[in-house]
């Protein structure tokens, strides 16, 4: 823990952060997001660039399962997460940080926060799937420290179908 | 193709279908289903075993976006699929046949229909996922042969809160 780290807080979302939230996770995924990978391989993908489907993820969430940390009163980072009753296994969906502001710990400060959470919320597991790319490396360390062990490994394809001539 | 091969038929799936589906959901899924790990590391998760978790599946999906193999007039596999207007990429959910009816190709029709149905709805892209450990090899390479590219490979990783390290 550095000093910087000690300054940052984590607060719950409001309906007011929005707009926030949706700037957050275009830069705070901007080089780690599926949306953008896919668009780099297979081209703009239903007519919209790839920030504008990362966008409607944070359009449609819902705020309360949001959490903010701010640093000096900026956003800098959030997490997402879920609950499941039925199974109380609770789903930590996205955690990001802004490029500029990693390196101090407040991705795993999302990530307790969000565990206390889940577990406050009577959940008995967590879950939590990232890529196993080397840009993830830093994201997969972080879980594997709060104590989350590999359950599933799994490979996504895509393929462009054969457009009709017309 | 072989002969055998030559005998399945592959329909769309209807309402009646769904007992048949919910069963061959756990059979054709029995040793590779996430459902199962989970329970195999952690015990039974919800109260309910890892096939009841997985007949659910059957349970909810919409039947028009099922399609079955048959033969001899026995269900012996299925695929699952979505579209999705907006992106226009049609998704391949689950792909299962059972054990015994393996290594004859079936996969590979059910995965072309749905492929096919995919197109006919006016999708642009499909996307699968599936695991990466070895029993799931046959499956990646029958979607490599249909023209699948790999797109990024991910890992889910689970923990009981109760074990959780306080950092």
């Amino acid at each position: 823990m550095t000093l910087e780290t000690t300054i940052v807080e984590i607060r719950q979302a409001v309906e007011a952060d929005r707009e926030t939230l949706v700037d957050l996770i275009v830069h705070a995924f901007a080089d780690v997001t599926t949306n953008r990978s896919r668009e780099e391989q297979f081209g703009t993908i239903g007519g919209r660039p790839w920030d504008e489907w990362e966008a409607d993820i944070m359009r449609a969430v819902e705020v309360g399962r949001v959490i903010i940390a701010e640093a000096g009163g900026t956003a800098v980072g959030f997490a997402t997460y879920a609950l499941d009753e039925a199974t109380r296994i609770g789903t930590v969906s996205d955690n990001a940080v802004l490029p500029a502001y990693r390196g101090r710990g407040i991705g795993a400060r999302l990530l307790t926060r969000v565990l206390g959470l889940m577990e406050a919320a009577g959940m008995e597991f967590a879950e939590v799937s990232t890529g196993s790319d080397d840009p993830y490396m830093p994201a997969r360390r972080m879980y594997e420290r709060q104590g989350f062990t590999p359950n599933f490994r799994s490979v996504s394809y895509m393929k462009k179908l054969a457009q009709k001539a017309t | 193709m072989t002969t055998n091969t030559s005998e399945v038929t592959i329909r769309r799936a209807v309402e009646e279908d769904r007992e048949t589906l919910i069963e061959l959901i756990v059979c054709g899924f029995a040793e590779v289903t996430v459902n199962r790990w989970r329970e195999e590391r952690y015990g039974i998760i919800g109260g309910r075993t890892w096939d009841e978790w997985k007949a659910d599946d059957m349970r909810t999906i919409d039947i028009n976006n099922v399609v079955i193999a048959e033969t001899d007039g026995k269900a012996v596999g299925f695929a699952t699929f979505h579209v999705n207007e907006k992106t226009r990429i049609g998704t391949v959910g689950n792909n299962a046949v059972l054990p015994e009816y393996r290594g004859r190709g079936i996969g590979g029709l059910l995965d072309a229909r749905v492929l096919a149905l995919i197109e006919e709805a006016g999708m642009e892209f499909a996307q699968v996922s599936t695991g990466l450990e070895d029993c799931y090899e046959p499956a990646r390479r029958m979607y490599e042969r249909q023209g699948f590219r790999e797109l990024n490979r991910s890992i889910v990783y689970m923990m009981r809160l109760s074990e959780r390290n306080k950092v």
